[in-house]
């Protein structure tokens, strides 16, 4: 049953984002920059999930590399990081984003600051909430290409199963709360926050040079 | 039943969404991530020997396949070797790395040589006999 509520999760999200009115990003900066390479940076944490930007660092290089662009190997930029001295967030944000093109050959520098990553618990079931916010910055002058702000609810009781009335209902919410505490149930939701926030139309990030609509998309994003 | 209903009928409704608005893998993936999970969760050489296998898995299965794995994957393989001690073959993936992505060949490049110079002062030290 779980693969079909995250669908539904992806799929309400897509339908969704189809009627939210915000004002159209400037993507004019963008393309002015127009990057190859991302180096995604060790997440910030606004949660007290101490465990929460390891893992979410595990879920990012496939949906940015999916939009066509290079993403760095992401626990190799770690441990150089580690090596020049860069533990912590603030270190990292610390660094100009010059130095990481010298460092790296990178173009640009995603920095994410992880803003949910919680489960809670109704009565019969339990939420996994998953947001993100996303700022790509160019690292040859540290402008801002381009943001991105990302929340994923996932409903447990969303996929049905157990049966048998409350007593099933109950062995269901029993059963869904000890696999949500583990971590594992976190990575599809944030792996989903990931992928929302990278192709949404208009407000995502536009096709890379290894995207075959690499410049040809400039309609959605102007 | 009304369930159930609802199940068909909200996978079928996925189903024509999923078709109509994402595009086909740029790349081949296999166990990248996973593989990054891994070692997330088990520090240490024992994970890193786990991932190691899980990149090695990946980059045969791309190639039985035919297909391109995605970026980092060459570069995180021969990092994990390097770890190892492996180093000519570790240098050997980072080369593949930067081939199948320019864009990766500077910090390639530098890793790169920085074994190599590990590899120079490992031979001074020890001497063959």
């Amino acid at each position: 049953m779980r693969p079909f509520s995250y669908l539904a999760v992806v799929c309400a999200a897509l339908f969704l984002s189809g009627c939210v009115t915000q004002p159209k990003p400037d993507y004019s900066t963008f393309f002015d920059h127009q990057p190859r390479s991302i180096l995604v940076v060790p997440p910030a944490n606004k949660t007290t999930a101490v465990d929460a930007p390891a893992v979410f660092l595990t879920t990012v290089s496939a949906a940015f590399a999916e939009r066509g662009y290079y993403v760095f190997p992401v626990f190799l930029v770690q441990d150089v990081l580690n090596d020049l001295g860069a533990t912590d967030e603030g270190a990292i944000a610390a660094i100009p984003p010059e130095k990481f093109k010298e460092v790296f050959g990178t173009d640009s520098i995603l920095y994410v600051t992880i803003t949910d990553w919680t489960t809670s618990y109704v009565v019969l079931a339990s939420h996994i909430i998953v947001g993100a916010e996303y700022r790509l910055v160019d690292a040859g002058t540290g402008a801002l290409l381009w943001t991105g702000k990302q929340k994923v609810v996932h409903d447990s009781s969303g996929g049905g199963g157990g049966g048998g009335g409350l007593i099933g209902a109950l062995v269901v919410a029993a059963v869904n709360a000890a696999v949500t505490a583990t971590t594992v149930q976190y990575r599809p939701i944030a792996i989903q926050a990931n992928t929302l926030v990278t192709k949404r139309s208009g407000y995502g990030l536009p096709a890379g040079p290894y995207h075959p609509e690499f410049q040809k998309d400039r309609e959605q994003f102007k | 039943m009304m369930p159930r209903l609802f199940t068909v009928a909200s996978l079928f409704a996925c189903a024509l969404g999923v078709t109509a608005c994402m595009p086909a893998s740029q790349f081949y993936w296999g166990s990248y991530e996973e593989s990054l999970y891994s070692r997330q969760q088990h520090a240490g050489a024992g994970g890193e020997a786990e991932a190691a296998t899980m990149l090695l898995a990946t980059i045969n299965d791309a190639q039985a396949a035919n297909a391109k794995v995605g970026p980092g994957i060459h570069g995180d393989y021969g990092y994990l070797l390097f770890k190892q001690g492996r180093v000519d073959e570790a240098i050997a993936e980072m080369q593949k790395e930067a081939a199948a992505y320019p864009e990766s060949k500077p910090l390639m490049d530098t890793m790169v040589s920085r074994i190599q110079g590990r590899k120079e002062k490992e031979k001074e030290k020890k001497p063959t006999p």
